[in-house]
């Protein structure tokens, strides 16, 4: 299902070139919709190790967003800060550190349970969020200005429109995105993977043959929560408003889940399945502002009524034209 | 493979020959890819299993299944529960089943699984029992069961076939509990099964 | 910091309803979580269908029953028409979905049935927000038909007390039901280890259902009799809904005997918070949730 083609990186670099192109012919509501797309495939990709090959469903994802939207929020607020990279590290570093301690919690447990300790997880940030008001700025949220990449040395700004009018902030979604984009692909072709999907199969046999379960998982776990920081991240300097909805269960936690499986937990499935969906969401919402949700929920169910025992058609369409080529090779 | 009315049919192979595969398919937990499954003339390869229990099939597993959150009592009368038998039949039905295995009615009122291993074989078979099937498949009914106790069962098994006129399939790694026991013996060795 | 009897009393008897309203919904939750093994992500739109259709019926019934005479009769005619409004909601509810659901989970992946219910969630949020629209609702005229009661100096409605005494009939009703009746005992044994009851003939996908259906109308009346209680608006009830989550994983999957007391329990730590604590509130009951999962994931009544 994801074995590394050689053909596959060629895709790729074409793709990552076609963005970085997109602002020279697109408008400005495009460069949006493909932000918020690339924020989303990112944390999507993020999930594949843990859920797609590890078979863990983790809602956490929001409250790993949240996690490091909010450390440079604060750091707006409380600290005066005025750019990007003093806070980048700290950014990225606060969720994967939570996630590996919430394992040692969460990995306790599995599936289903698995899901709702992350639920939990994410519930309670949440409220921790909207209740701690003074310090969050609660229901409210945070405005996050237009910082500069480093005051004094770089000053760029995020918001700033660069080449071909598009925002700074765009360029690093996109390098960002690639990033992500080679390394899980190069996560997903490792021993790690294999243990991954060892584990997934039959955990006790797994531990026999020396697999630890906590050490694989939380690894994957806070790989999970690094793309879902980058996330937040980018979603913060590219929106420049953040709130506590971000960490809310039915927010980006459970839409990436959804997203994820719609895609297969393929790495191309999950990319193209994120633009999907942010395009399909944004036109309900525009069209349909007040009962949005109907529609997207009808239409995610019309999509789950008809697919196959499960998967969804769209990576087996993918699975088949792949198989296309090897079938007629081997009719041979 | 063919199996006679109203005899004690046994199979015998290594663990991991297909045993319990292929008595799972006879009582319809598992559908073959290839061949078939015919019941008193009737082809029920693809047939669910409450289907070939209304038929007159039952099975006690090679693990016991028995239920710790039921007692005794109803892990025995529940595939009459699930066929919506009255209770006053139930009733009966228990009564009978308890003149062949007397030692289980002192532990009716126990949660299934507060009872020996042995106790929770006899539990199963006579679980399946009472729905006085005409095929009985027993998958390794005298794992784990002491000497006099397997020598009880082998007798219970041989009434069954007596005097309930029922069929018995009986699968066993070993040959040793089912010596005298058997009619008919067939040998199953990696998924292939020949006479015996 | 002194605590004074008056403020425990208030503490008390306002968990004490909460328990009722949360135990009804908790037990709903731990049949279908418990038997189906399937994370319903829609369960709090139940309990709001439940609220929302009491609400419509409530508001006709007191209209037409001001005339017929004793305020007691009048609340019993109420009670009776919150009982039906809470079995509609949850079995309307229980139709649509559960034969959707149902079927599919005996042959599909968890996860696959999973992202159904969340679908299903933003479908149904927003019927109801079409529906009774998104103001909040507040039913008069019930409160006086109950009188009230005084305890320790406090006067609290009759209501309160009419909410406790259902929901322990209801949550007794479904205890002997699935001890005592076979359809319960099937109900369990399909819980507990499914292939060997289809073995023995059991018709797991009715199993299914059954519980599903009970659950459901369990979570309905629960959210019915929610309704004079509070202002009911879109998204009133995920409190709730989380709560009830965190009551049964912290019981256990599949046990309903300890529900009731963990009920309690949070719903007297809420309380309390919430007086003194307020940031907190939420915040307790997640810790416990998590710390339990981590250390007892079977629950503090389960028994596997």
């Amino acid at each position: 299902m994801l074995a590394l083609r050689k053909y596959d990186i060629y895709v790729y670099t074409v793709l990552i070139l076609l963005l970085l192109l997109l602002p020279i012919v697109a408008p400005r509501w495009i460069e949006f919709l493909v932000i918020i797309a690339l924020v989303y495939a990112i944390m999507v990709l993020g999930l594949i190790p843990l859920s797609g090959l590890g078979g863990l469903i983790t809602f956490g994802n929001g409250a790993f967003m949240a996690l490091s939207a909010y450390t440079i929020g604060l750091a707006v607020r409380h600290l005066g800060l005025g750019s990007l990279a003093p806070i980048l590290i700290p950014a990225l570093v606060i969720p994967v550190i939570t996630a590996l301690l919430i394992s040692l919690v969460v990995l306790r447990t599995r599936y289903v349970f698995f899901a709702l300790a992350t639920l939990a997880f994410t519930m309670l940030l949440y409220t921790l969020l909207l209740k701690l008001y003074f310090y969050t700025g609660g229901t409210d949220g945070l405005h996050i200005p237009n910082l500069s990449l480093l005051k004094g040395v770089l000053d760029l700004k995020v918001r700033d429109r660069v080449l071909g009018d598009a925002y700074t902030s765009y360029y690093l979604t996109v390098i960002a995105f690639a990033l992500v984009l080679f390394a899980t692909q190069r996560l997903v072709n490792s021993p790690f993977a294999l243990s991954l999907a060892t584990l997934r199969d039959n955990e006790r046999r797994a531990k026999m043959i020396g697999i630890s379960p906590l050490t694989t998982y939380s690894l994957a776990f806070a790989y999970s929560a690094l793309t879902a920081g980058l996330a937040g991240i980018l979603y913060a300097l590219s929106v420049g408003h953040i709130d506590p909805g971000l960490a809310y269960w039915a927010g980006p936690s459970a839409k990436v889940v959804f997203i994820a499986v719609l895609g297969g937990f393929s790495i191309p499935g999950c990319v193209l399945a994120s633009f999907l969906y942010i395009v399909v969401e944004t036109y309900a919402l525009k069209y349909l502002s007040y009962y949005w949700q109907f529609m997207m929920g009808s239409i995610l169910l019309i999509i789950l009524l008809t697919s196959p025992k499960g998967l969804l058609g769209l990576p087996e369409a993918f699975i088949k034209i792949r198989n296309l080529k090897t079938y007629l090779s081997l009719r041979r | 493979m063919d199996v006679d009315e109203g005899t004690i049919t046994c199979i015998t192979g290594p663990n991991g020959a297909g045993k319990t595969t292929l008595f799972k398919t006879i009582m319809g937990l598992h559908i073959p890819y290839h061949g078939s499954i015919i019941f008193y003339g009737e082809d029920i390869t693809v047939k669910p299993a409450r289907y070939r229990v209304m038929k007159g099939m039952a099975m006690s597993p090679d693990y016991r299944g028995i239920y710790a959150n039921l007692t005794v009592k109803d892990n025995i009368l529940l595939p009459l529960m699930a066929l919506g038998v009255p209770r006053s039949v139930r009733e009966e039905r228990l009564a009978e089943i308890l003149k062949v295995f007397p030692e289980l009615s002192t532990l009716l009122d126990r949660s299934g699984t507060q009872t020996s291993g042995g106790q929770q074989k006899m539990i199963a078979i006579a679980r399946a029992l009472i729905l006085k099937p005409k095929l009985l498949l027993l998958d390794e009914p005298f794992e784990g069961l002491a000497l006099p106790v397997q020598r009880r069962l082998q007798n219970i098994l041989m009434e069954i076939r007596d005097r309930m006129r029922c069929t018995l399939l009986i699968a066993e790694p070993s040959i040793s509990p089912l010596k005298g026991l058997c009619d008919h013996i067939f040998k199953i060795d990696r998924g292939v099964v020949y006479r015996g | 910091m002194v605590i004074e009897v008056k403020t425990l009393t208030i503490i008390i008897v306002n968990a004490l309803v909460y328990t009722a309203i949360l135990s009804l919904i908790a037990v709903g939750l731990n049949l279908i979580l418990g038997v189906l093994r399937v994370l319903n992500l829609a369960h709090g739109i139940i309990m709001a269908l439940g609220a929302y259709v009491a609400l419509s019926l409530t508001t006709l019934a007191l209209e037409r029953v001001g005339s017929i005479g004793p305020s007691l009769l009048q609340g019993a005619l109420i009670i009776i028409v919150l009982f039906l409004s809470g079995l509609l909601g949850g079995l309307l509810f229980a139709v649509i979905t559960g034969y959707l659901m149902v079927r599919k989970l005996v042959y599909y992946e968890a996860i696959y049935v999973l992202l159904v219910t969340y679908s299903i969630m933003l479908i149904m949020e927003d019927v109801i927000k079409f529906v009774w629209g998104p103001k909040g609702y507040v039913i008069h005229g019930i409160y006086p038909l109950f009188g009230t009661v005084e305890i320790a100096g406090i006067t609290y409605p009759g209501y309160y007390f009419i909410l406790l005494a259902t929901a322990f009939i209801v949550i007794a009703s479904t205890y002997i039901f699935v001890d005592y009746t076979s359809i319960g005992k099937i109900v369990k044994a399909v819980a507990s280890d499914r292939e060997t009851a289809v073995m023995l003939g059991v018709r797991a996908d009715m199993a299914y259902f059954i519980a599903f259906a009970i659950g459901c109308v369990l979570t309905g009346i629960g959210g019915a009799f929610t309704a004079p209680l509070l202002t009911l608006q879109p998204g009133f009830s995920l409190e709730f809904l989380l709560l009830a989550f965190i009551v049964v994983v912290i019981t256990g999957l599949g046990e309903i005997r300890g529900i009731p007391i963990v009920a309690f329990i949070i719903s007297l730590l809420r309380a309390t918070t919430a007086t003194y604590l307020p940031e907190l509130e939420m915040a307790i009951p997640f810790l416990l949730m998590m710390l339990v999962l981590a250390f007892r994931p079977q629950g503090l009544f389960g028994g596997r």
